[in-house]
Parts: C-alpha cells; sequence; structure tokens
C-alpha cells in the first residue's frame, strides 16, 4: 500500500535550498493570477517547454499552482521546504497550512496528514466526489502531532474522483482546505487483481526454478499433480504470459480440462473479470462489465450465530468484500467486485499479520523443497489468508457471541422510594459474556497440526496444507459464497471465556446511571438495563444487549386530602394515585373507611383511582381514617414480603358555620345564632360581638341589636379550641342619605319644601365604563307659599370605572431560550439575549399594578424590549439585534423593541413572549406569564356643577339587599350622618345594583358645602 | 472587459497551440431569493486549459458552485478550473449575501487570453433571511459557508439533522425536536382522532414549502391539506402537544402500529 504524507510545520525540516517564486508566477509577483495559470494549464497540458523548471510541467506543480490561485492567488515561499509544497498561500500564514505531496492518490492509498499543532482539537472532513465510495478514518491522538489516516476504498476502482480534505478547529470554527486530490483510477493493465495473479505467477514461477524447474514445466504441467485450489492460478498464469495470444492458454490447458475444471475457469474469469481479455477456453460467454454501485456493510456477520460484531480491522476484510460481490451476482449486477477480493489481498500483504507471517516463512523456504511444497506454501498463502480472514485471524482471535443478565431478585422489581435501609436487601445484577473463540490460539493450533513444523512456530509447507486440505475440504480461495465454518473444533466456537466483573464489562443504564455489577435501583422509574461489554483484553471488541428491568416504584398518593367535610354531605370525592397502576391494572387499589359509607370504588386509569365517600353524621365516629392501599405484592428493593404501599388520611369536620347568614337586622330586634355542621350534635362555642352595635348571649347566642345602627360582627369561637368563625351584618337596615338642592336651582315659587322624595338608580354591568342616572322628585308637591315647589329631574352623568390591576409574574414558563450563546467567529463567543419589561408598580407584596385601559374593559400595557446582542463587529458584520417579534396567548402578535399591548381584563392571565434576532440571525426568545390576581377599582361619574341640584335626601335602603344582588358575598355598607347631608353609600362586592331612597325629611342647608352629594362604589 | 496584455516571456507560449474558432460566454441570472447565476461557456476550439473567475463586489458572495468550484474569500471571487480541454461547460452558483446592490463581473481565459464572461450585471440581494443561501450565510460561522460544511446535506453541528432541515425548522435542540417529527394519534380510520401537531418552521423563508403528509396503510406518505383536518401551521410557536401520544421512530414499519400518523415536510423550492 502506497502512503502518502502531507506535513504541515514538520516540513521545516526537510532542509531544501532556497526557494523562488512558482514558475507559474511568471513575473515573480508572489501572485499567481487567472492569466499565468491558465498559460501554465495550457503548457502542462501540451508537456511544452516551459521557461522555469522542471520543464516539461510536473503535475505537483501544475496542481500546486491551481490550489495557490483557488486560496486567494498569493502565496510565500517556506524556507527549507522544497517544492512544490514549499509554495503555500500567503493568506494561511501564520497558521497550520495543509499540503500533499501529490495531487493525486490511487484506490486504497492512505492518505496522512500530520499535524504540528497539537494543542488544539482539530476534526478533519472528508468528501469524495463523483465516485461512489467510502473512507475509513483513522485518528491517531497516541503521537503528539494529529494523525489522520484514511484508507481510500472506493468501490469501482476504474473511476476517477475528486477527494477534498478539511481539518477545522473545533474551537474557532477556522478550516484548513487541503488542496483537493485527483483519484485515479487504477491502471487496466496493472490492476490490483491481474496484478495479483500475475504477483502469484511470479512466485510460482520464481519457486519453481528455484526448485530445479523450468517454465515449460507449467505449460506441460500435468493438471492432476497440481493441488486443485491453485489450479486456477496456474491457468491464469499462463494466460499472462501469452495476454495477446489466447490460443496458448487453449494450447496449454484446454485439453487438460475436465468438465469441472471448466466451471472452475469460468468462475475464475467472472471473478477477475478478465472477460474482456480471455473468454472460455470453450467458447463460453464473454462477460460484459456492468457498471453499479453498492453499499458495504459496516460490519461482518457472525454466519453462525447471526450476530452482528463489530469489526476491529479497518481493514476492508475479504469477507466483506464477498458479502459485497454476493449481493452484486445477485442483483444481476457488477461483476467486477471480483476484482476487489483480488485487491483487498493485494492490500493485506501489509498489514495482514498472519498472512505476512506465513509469507515470510516462505522466504525461507529452501530451494530445494519439494515442488508440492512449493505449490503448497504459495496456496497456503492465500488458503490461510482467507481462512484466517474468516476469522479475522490476528486482529479479531474472539468475538462475544452472548450476554447473559440476571438479576438476584423477583422479575418484577417493585420498590418503594422512601424504604428503609435495612428493611430489605438489595438486587445484584449478574451480566456475563461468552466470549467465543472466532479465531484461535494460532500457536497452540500449531503446535497441534504441525508438531515439529520445520520452521519454529511456523507450519510445514506440506503438513499444514494437507492438514487443512483434509479436514476442510470445500475451501476455496474464491470460492464465491461465504463459506460458512462453525463447529471447527480446536479453531472456533469454543468458549473462550466467561468473562464478569468491570475489567471487561461496563454496565450503564437504568437511569442512564453507570451501575455497578452490583446492580441497586436507586432511583424510582421504569429501568431499562443497557450492559455493553467492551472488552480490553480481546481488542476492544463489544456487544452490547438490552434487558428491561422493571424497577418501578409503587407508590401511593391520596391526592386530595384537604376537603372541607360536613357531616350531612351526600358524599365527598377523593382520588389516589398509584404510580404503577397504569401498568398493573384497575384493580390494583382498595380503598377502606374507619367510619362513614364507601359508595364507589372506581378506577379512571393512568394510576388514578376515585373514591365517593358518604361522611358519617356521627362526630363521635371523627377523625375518620382512609386508607388507599395497593393491593400489589411489592419486594422493596428487589426483595419481596414487604408490607403493601398505602397512603392514609384523616378526615375530621371542617365545615361548621354560624347560621342563620343574616345581612342586616333593625334596631332592636332580636336573632338567636347557632352553629351548624351538619350534625345533631355540633360544637359548643363561646359567642361574643367583636364590634358593632349589639349583644350576644356568649352560650345561647342570643343577639339583640342597638342601641344606634352600624355594622356588627359576631364571633364563634369552638370551646375546645381556638377555631373561630364570624358574621358581619348591619344594624339598622334603613338606610338614609341627603340631597343637597342649590337655592339657585329652586322652584321660582315660593314655597316650602316639606317633604321630598328622591330615586337614585345606578345602573352599569361589569367592569363596563357607562352612564349613572340620577332621578329624583318631590315626596309631595310643596304647598302653597313653601320655598320649594315640586322638584323632579334627572341627571346623567358619564361613569367611568377606575381599575386598580394587580398581577404577578407566572412562574418563568420559558426562559431556557433567554440568553443564548454563538460563536463569534475569533474563537470565542457572545451571547443573545430576549428581555423585556414594563411600567411596574409594585404593591407590598411584589404584585405588579398594571396601568389603566382605554375602557373600562380594556387594559393596556406597554412593554419594551431589550433584546441584547454582541455590538460592534462578528464575523465581519456590524452586528446588534434588529428584530422583536412578539407574539401573545391571545392570539395576537406586534413587532418592534416596543409595542403596546391591549387586552382584556376579563382574561385574567396573558402569556408574552419575545424573540429578538441578531443581524446573524441567531436568536434568543423568552416567554413568560402574566396572572391577574385582583381587579380593584372604583366607580366614579363626573358630576357637572352645571347640574347640580342642590337639596338634601335622606336615604332609606331596603331591608335587604336588592333581589338582583346575587352574589352572597354582597356587602352594602353605609355611613351617614342622619343629621346632614353628604352621607356616603358604599357597595363592596356586587356587579350591580338598584339603589333607592327616600327622603324622609327635609333638611336643607343651601349653605352647609357638606351637603353637597357623594355617592361612590367600590371594590366592584 | 478587454483582454489582458501581459506582456511577459511566455506569451510566446499561447502563441504555441493556436485557436480556432470563436469562444462563446454568457451570463444568465434568474430567480430572486435567491439569484441562481449560470454562466455558459464555449471555449474556442483547441482551447488547452481555461478557466473562469465571477468578481463579486460588495459583500456578495457564492456558494453552491457547481463543476467544483470554489469561492475565493480573499479576492471575493468565484473561480472554476482551469480545464484542460475545449469542452463547453454551464457552470452555476448562488449568489447571497447582506441586502443590497452586488455587481458581477466575470474573466474567462482562453490559454493566457483574456475575455469578459459578459457584460456587468447588478443584482439586488433580498433579505438573507428569506432564503436558504442567506441563511446557510448568516448562520454558518467563521468560513464554514465555503467548506463542506456548508452542504446542504451536511450535518454541521453533528445533531442529526441536516443544514436544510434545520434551515426549515430549527437551528437547534430542542426546537428540532419539535419539528418534522412523525406524530402518531392512535385511532382507527373509522373514528378519525383529534390531531394536533405542533411544529416550529422558518417563518422568514419564502423558499420553503410546507406540506403536511398523512400516512396511508396503503399508499405510503399523503399530502394532506392542513386546514382539511383543522390544523392551522403554527409558526415558531409552540401548540397543544397534549393529544401526541407517540412519537414513532424511523425502523418501525407504520403499518404495523395502530394509529394516525401525521408529519411535516418542508421543500425547498427553486426561484
Amino acid at each position: 500500500m502506497k502512503q502518502l504524507s502531507a506535513t504541515y510545520g514538520l516540513v521545516l525540516v526537510l532542509a531544501t535550498g532556497h526557494l523562488g517564486g512558482h514558475p507559474a508566477d511568471s513575473n515573480k509577483d508572489f501572485r499567481i493570477d487567472q492569466t499565468e495559470l491558465t498559460l501554465y494549464g495550457q503548457a502542462y497540458k501540451n508537456e511544452a517547454v516551459w521557461p522555469e523548471g522542471p520543464s516539461p510541467i510536473e503535475q505537483a506543480h501544475y496542481e500546486r499552482a491551481v490550489f495557490i490561485w483557488q486560496a486567494g492567488e498569493r502565496y510565500r515561499a517556506v524556507e527549507g521546504v522544497a517544492a512544490p509544497n514549499g509554495w503555500v498561500p500567503d493568506p494561511l500564514e501564520g497558521s497550520p497550512y495543509v499540503a500533499l505531496s501529490t495531487g493525486s492518490v490511487e484506490p486504497f492509498d492512505l492518505v496522512t496528514v500530520h499535524g504540528i499543532n497539537g494543542e488544539r482539537p482539530l476534526e478533519a472532513r472528508f468528501r469524495l466526489d463523483n465516485l461512489p465510495g467510502y473512507f475509513e478514518i483513522l485518528l491517531d491522538d497516541s503521537e503528539e502531532d494529529l494523525v489522520i489516516s484514511m484508507p481510500l476504498n472506493p468501490l469501482d476502482p476504474t473511476g476517477e474522483g475528486t477527494l477534498s480534505i478539511e481539518l477545522v478547529d473545533t474551537e474557532s470554527g477556522d478550516v484548513w482546505r487541503c488542496p483537493p486530490l485527483r483519484l485515479q483510477p487504477l491502471p487496466e493493465s496493472a490492476g490490483a487483481g491481474i496484478q495479483l495473479v500475475s504477483s502469484i505467477g511470479s512466485t510460482l514461477e520464481q519457486s519453481s526454478l528455484q526448485a530445479g524447474y523450468e517454465l515449460e514445466f507449467f505449460l506441460g504441467l500435468d493438471m492432476e499433480f497440481v493441488p486443485y485450489e491453485i489450479r486456477p492460478l496456474v491457468y491464469m498464469k499462463s494466460i499472462l504470459d501469452h495476454p495477446d495470444n489466447p490460443d496458448s492458454f487453449e494450447k496449454v490447458v484446454g485439453e487438460q480440462m475436465s468438465g469441472t475444471d471448466l466451471a472452475l475457469w469460468d468462475s475464475i474469469v467472472a471473478k477477475l473479470d478478465l472477460a474482456n481479455r480471455i473468454a472460455s477456453p470453450v467458447g463460453g460467454e464473454v462477460f460484459s462489465s456492468a457498471v453499479s454501485s453498492f453499499s458495504l456493510q459496516a460490519g461482518t456477520r457472525n454466519f453462525c450465530e447471526g450476530n452482528f460484531i463489530r469489526p476491529i480491522s479497518n481493514a476492508l476484510t475479504l469477507s466483506q468484500l464477498m458479502t459485497a460481490q454476493n449481493k452484486a451476482e445477485t442483483e444481476n449486477a457488477d461483476k467486477r467486485s471480483a476484482r476487489d477480493i483480488a485487491d483487498v489481498l493485494l492490500s493485506m500483504k501489509g498489514n495482514f499479520d498472519f498472512g505476512k507471517q506465513v509469507g515470510e516463512a516462505l522466504q525461507n523456504i529452501k530451494p530445494n523443497s519439494p515442488v508440492p511444497g512449493v505449490l503448497d506454501a504459495v496456496s497456503q498463502t492465500l488458503l490461510f489468508a482467507k481462512f484466517f480472514d474468516h476469522y479475522d485471524a490476528g486482529t479479531l482471535p474472539s468475538e462475544f457471541v452472548s450476554l447473559e443478565l440476571q438479576v438476584d431478585g423477583p422479575a418484577r422489581g417493585y420498590f418503594v422510594e422512601d424504604d428503609q435501609e435495612g428493611m430489605c436487601g438489595e438486587a445484584t445484577l449478574t451480566a456475563s459474556a461468552t466470549v467465543q473463540s472466532a479465531g484461535y490460539d494460532h500457536e497452540k493450533m500449531l503446535a497441534d497440526v504441525v508438531p515439529g513444523s520445520p520452521v519454529p512456530g511456523v507450519p510445514g509447507p506440506d503438513t499444514l496444507y494437507k492438514w487443512v486440505n483434509e479436514n476442510y475440504p470445500d475451501i476455496d480461495i474464491l470460492d464465491t459464497e461465504p463459506v460458512l465454518w462453525c463447529g471447527i473444533v480446536g479453531l472456533a466456537n469454543d468458549l473462550y471465556a466467561n468473562v464478569t466483573g468491570d475489567d471487561f464489562l461496563k454496565v450503564t443504564g437504568y437511569n442512564n446511571e453507570k451501575v455497578g455489577m452490583d446492580f441497586e435501583p436507586l432511583k424510582a422509574g421504569p429501568g431499562l438495563l443497557t450492559v455493553e461489554i467492551i472488552s480490553g483484553k480481546f481488542g476492544g471488541a463489544s456487544i452490547t444487549e438490552t434487558k428491561d428491568y422493571e424497577t418501578r416504584p409503587i407508590k401511593v398518593e391520596i391526592l386530595s386530602p384537604q376537603l372541607e367535610v360536613l357531616g350531612n354531605e351526600e358524599s365527598v370525592i377523593y382520588l389516589a394515585h398509584l404510580s404503577d397502576a397504569a401498568q398493573t391494572g384497575p384493580t390494583d387499589l382498595d380503598w377502606t373507611v374507619t367510619a362513614g359509607q364507601i359508595l364507589n370504588q372506581t378506577p379512571l386509569g393512568n394510576g388514578r383511582y376515585q373514591l365517593e365517600w358518604k361522611p358519617t353524621d356521627n362526630e363521635s365516629d371523627y377523625p375518620v381514617t382512609i386508607t388507599a392501599k395497593s393491593t400489589t405484592e411489592v419486594c422493596l428493593r428487589g426483595k419481596e414480603g414487604a408490607e403493601p404501599r398505602m397512603a392514609s388520611i384523616m378526615v375530621d369536620l371542617q365545615g361548621w358555620e354560624i347560621f342563620p347568614v343574616v345581612s342586616c337586622l333593625e334596631i332592636g330586634a332580636q336573632e338567636i345564632f347557632i352553629i351548624d355542621d351538619g350534625t345533631d350534635n355540633p360544637p359548643e362555642v363561646t359567642w361574643e360581638v367583636v364590634s358593632g352595635p349589639g349583644i350576644i348571649e356568649a352560650d345561647t347566642g342570643l343577639f339583640t341589636a342597638g342601641p344606634g345602627f352600624g355594622d356588627v360582627v359576631i364571633r364563634a369561637t369552638r370551646n375546645n379550641s381556638t377555631e373561630t368563625r364570624e358574621q358581619t351584618f348591619r344594624v339598622g337596615c334603613s338606610l338614609f342619605g341627603a340631597i343637597t338642592f342649590d337655592p339657585a336651582d329652586a322652584p321660582s315659587s315660593p314655597a316650602t319644601v316639606k317633604s321630598l322624595t328622591a330615586s337614585l338608580t345606578v345602573g352599569f354591568e361589569g367592569l363596563v365604563s357607562g352612564d349613572v342616572f340620577l332621578t329624583y322628585e318631590s315626596f309631595e308637591p310643596p304647598a302653597e307659599g313653601e320655598q320649594y315647589g315640586h322638584v323632579s329631574g334627572t341627571y346623567q352623568g358619564a361613569g367611568r370605572y377606575y381599575p386598580n390591576n394587580f398581577a404577578e409574574l407566572s412562574a418563568l414558563t420559558d426562559a431556557t431560550n433567554a440568553i443564548r450563546s454563538y460563536p463569534n467567529g475569533e474563537g470565542e463567543t457572545y451571547d443573545v439575549v430576549a428581555s423585556y419589561f414594563y411600567e411596574e408598580i409594585s404593591d407590598n407584596e411584589g404584585n405588579v399594578l398594571l396601568p389603566d385601559g382605554p375602557d373600562g374593559d380594556l387594559m393596556e400595557i406597554r412593554l419594551d424590549a431589550v433584546g441584547y446582542s454582541r455590538a460592534g463587529f462578528v464575523r465581519g458584520l456590524s452586528n446588534e439585534i434588529v428584530s422583536y417579534f412578539w407574539t401573545f396567548s391571545d392570539g395576537t402578535s406586534d413587532v418592534g423593541s416596543s409595542v403596546t399591548k391591549t387586552f382584556s381584563r376579563t382574561r385574567r392571565d396573558l402569556v408574552i413572549e419575545l424573540e429578538v434576532f441578531d443581524k446573524l440571525g441567531n436568536w434568543a426568545r423568552i416567554k413568560e406569564k402574566i396572572l391577574i390576581v385582583q381587579i380593584n377599582g372604583t366607580y366614579r361619574f363626573a358630576y357637572d356643577p352645571s347640574h347640580t341640584e342642590t337639596a338634601c335626601i335622606y336615604w332609606t335602603w331596603p331591608g335587604d339587599p336588592p333581589d338582583d344582588l346575587v352574589d352572597p358575598n354582597v356587602n352594602l355598607v353605609t355611613t351617614r350622618d342622619p343629621d346632614a347631608c353628604g352621607s356616603t353609600v358604599i357597595l363592596t362586592g356586587g356587579r350591580s345594583a338598584t339603589i333607592s331612597a327616600e327622603s324622609t325629611q327635609v333638611g336643607i342647608d343651601p349653605d352647609d358645602p357638606d351637603q353637597l352629594f357623594t355617592f361612590s362604589l367600590l371594590n366592584f | 472587459m478587454n483582454p489582458v496584455n501581459r506582456c511577459i516571456p511566455l506569451c510566446l507560449l499561447s502563441t504555441l497551440v493556436a485557436l480556432s474558432g470563436f469562444a462563446e460566454q454568457s451570463r444568465t441570472i434568474s430567480g430572486t431569493f435567491p439569484s441562481r447565476v449560470e454562466i455558459s461557456i464555449v471555449p474556442p476550439e483547441g482551447t488547452n486549459a481555461w478557466s473562469v473567475e465571477e468578481v463579486l463586489t460588495g459583500e456578495g458572495v457564492s456558494v453552491d458552485l457547481s463543476g467544483e468550484g470554489i469561492f475565493d474569500e480573499e479576492n471575493g471571487k468565484a473561480k472554476w478550473g482551469p480545464f484542460l480541454d475545449d469542452a463547453p461547460r454551464v457552470l452555476s452558483y448562488h449568489l447571497t449575501g447582506p441586502a443590497g446592490e452586488v455587481a458581477l463581473d466575470g474573466i474567462v481565459s482562453f490559454d493566457g487570453t483574456d475575455e469578459p464572461v459578459d457584460t456587468m450585471d447588478v443584482v439586488i440581494l433580498p433579505d438573507p433571511q428569506t432564503n436558504f443561501s442567506g441563511w446557510r450565510y448568516l448562520t454558518l460561522p467563521g468560513e464554514l459557508l465555503h467548506t463542506l460544511g456548508a452542504h446542504p446535506l451536511s450535518d454541521v453541528n453533528l445533531d442529526g439533522f441536516n443544514l436544510l432541515q434545520e434551515y426549515a425548522f430549527g437551528l437547534l435542540v430542542p426546537e428540532i425536536q419539535d419539528g418534522p417529527v412523525i406524530i402518531a394519534v392512535p385511532g382507527s380510520s373509522a373514528n378519525p382522532p383529534d390531531c394536533n401537531i405542533s411544529y416550529y418552521r422558518n417563518r422568514f423563508a419564502e423558499d420553503l414549502v410546507f406540506t403536511l403528509h398523512r400516512h396511508d396503510p396503503v399508499n405510503g406518505w399523503l399530502p394532506l391539506d392542513f386546514e382539511s383536518i383543522g390544523i392551522m401551521a403554527e409558526e415558531f410557536a409552540l401548540g397543544d402537544t397534549e393529544k401526541v401520544s407517540e412519537v414513532v421512530f424511523a425502523g418501525t414499519p407504520l403499518t404495523e402500529v395502530e394509529g394516525t400518523f401525521l408529519q411535516v415536510q418542508a421543500r425547498l423550492v427553486e426561484p
């Protein structure tokens, strides 16, 4: 095998003389431009005289010129480095450059690149154009320098192609390109297959001459004396000696060939693709070459066991090629693959250790060896080459054929997360591999079969051949089909070893953690054990096998333990989750209760189980224990006999309340408050009035309203605990208000207003802004002579809801890509950051006050992006954030660094996603969720002074809240001074209301500014 | 451009082999995103060696050069040759770079005699984000644009997806994992499932066509209209994936798995 070396840096050690400009650089300006190159190419093609040597132009010089032109035209000469490698592209100065000693290679060449800057990790990339094939890239970091070896294995050795090689600095991204390698076809006449045969023939010839035989011996050889396996070689040799005289073949061998020999001959011709030169001696078919391509398998196959093994040898093995050939022939395609077989035999001469040993041994065979021995020796070389190739002898002496995984414990390895150490044992994983002697202990074999071999350690030329021939008569050097050699006693299928232990086995898997041979289920979750055996003893062979091991956690959890329970409830629903229930079926969990009645147990699937339970109304039964218990027998950490998994909760009567619920009591009225918990025996409490007008008997709960009016808070405290309940209601159901009338707006007729009836209607809905309507009229017509006559009218004022919207930031839904790093082309990175802000006013709890919107129902938020990317120049571009994309969860989107987002506050939440891009297209993204936790506000309407009605109206509230105040949480709160106008009516908790007020007494004080009517609604 | 008279002693060499016939060369520009440039060269009969240089002004770069052409970053030139014959060739490349004007001016040299490829052309490059060539220009770091790593089928970051896939469905994980996967929705044909498929796609690309395919057990993948089954293509937005219950990886015959299978395909369209 030819090896081409490309050296950079290291070539400095090659001492040469001073190197001037490249001969293509005619004006010696250290630049090869297009015109110069084309002229040079013209002369190169025509092999014309060139003024500056070498002349005629050598291929290497020409291709160097092309490379320099492609790489930027300017170049420099490296002192001490011979031409043409000494001319390197100038832009690469200071960096390792890559130069190959030649611009062309042939199939099966080994291209090697040596690097001197080994401190940086380099990767190599290869590409072969226009030619089907593949590379096997060998990275050798055992030396100080990077060495990349790349055997070229084109599938069509007669085609042409271009090979590109690049070295990449993985940190900086810098790339150094080699000059393109022209892949030349194998010379047809000296092609590998024919060359092989010729070579073998020469060996035969030489050996025979050395043995005292003349060439004519072969021509007149009685084929019966030629071992069957090498007869084709003899035939072929005779042909090659007379390539232009096919008659010679027939003359020599045609008459001697039996039918079997002829068939053998045809097969040889087909395999070696010699049909274009040699016809069958009996006028057989002239084979034609069809071009096709196919892929070789990456691994060899153990035909005996059917398992795939990973080839260790990077050489293309004969068996691989034979497999490929078989495939090609099956597809009625490329007969040329047979040549590959021969080619690889050639290539194996250098790296096929045992074959090499045998070959070397042949050199020691004495010339006077018996003739059959000479032939045997050659045949043995090939025969054993093939033989050992089947078993990858020398490089693959063994293969793993089986892997056993055993777990000491039940097949179903339930365990729990919280089991106590010592309660149970641990599961033990036993992994063992059986290594089959796919190869052999060849020293032992030789000792067995060739005792007394003439050459120490090398089989005797006769003994060994006979031994093989007798034991394996089917072995055919150029057999079409791969031979399945199984059950060869002493050579294969022996159990080579059973290996256990960390020395040879690397056990991985189970939650991706490496575990030792003592397998211990450490984590919850289904486990899949993957055992990979990597042999440090058998040349790095490996086998991987997986085994399911159900190391599932089993855990029962009651999901809803905090439900409030009343004794008189019909049913309460509890849910439990059994972590492994999805696999074990719906009947895997039972509920039990200590009291009450189980109405239903319903498996819901996915490990969820529902209990419908009717609580007991007997207080003494409480607390009630509710238990969810798995019926699966579990084992803790692999050991059986553990307690089933279960979870229990204690349920107590948690729902008790004050009854009845009242909104207001008239002054002087009495009400008996009691405790209701749904049972006949409610807990005993002590009553008290926390605030407000009224008294309550501590033991009976009898409440007497007044004196005075106002809000009252009563409290019941359980005697056996500190638990309390409170209720707030109003004393004084009749509310009074006043409205003042401006005397200027009074009727002109003199009169005295004795009483007025006024009604105030406030209508609005929800949070929508709207008008407020106020209507009023006198209770009865004014009497004659009174200051004010009948007064009536309406007022309509534009109302608006002024919200205080507090929101909180939900957990960041996705900040994974908020900061992203990108290479800046200078070996470093820079960050692209997506971030934004909006006007924030925080309350004491850290919530965010959102600004008002344009309408009562809408909220407006201004978002300002602060996306960041490295400014300045990155990879030669002036860089900055250039694009901002906003995406909102209500389906809208926007662009720009600052946007205003309006959205309905009824959504209650908004997901904001910002994505930024810089000029390089690099991006970052952040996504956040705003959750509105409170909408608070005041409803106000503008009171137009021009419509100020000055009268004082005393307000009367209805005895109960308005019917449409359906929300039980509504509270009507009034503050008033019955002797003055200016009462304030406050509604809380409701969303709509109709309020009526009735004046009961005229009390006009036009000069009192406090008598101006005010009205507000809060907390809507 | 006039032939350059390089008066050097080697000029004599150009006369050693007389050329006969006339050269024909032209430049054709097609497409908008990106521009595809074709240079057609018919050398004079008897030409021994010829090469082409196409100078790109500004920050324009050429990618996907045919005929083993290379882009000389140092000089901003696309180069082909030398070709040691007189066979006509059509050389092509994609033009990309930052948005703006790029002037194209080429020279072909026949045995050392230079001739212009054509008159100078000016191309207005679109936003590079809108096309695959431009995306590679923006995305690939360093010199990678002009190396093997820029090949559309190159997996430059070794994540299992080639550049074309990443251009269509997202640059890096995790986006790509939500991208061109096959989504299996269990159910029978008699009971069409409620399908939801969510994926990332390049919202800037103007040279991509996304199609939805549904796997038919008999006929294989068949194109499907997104809207016909109520699926809306979402652009770089996570959709509802709750109903995605299984991802079938390559190697599992879909016909052996119960369910409806959807996949999104992206196709690069030439301008």
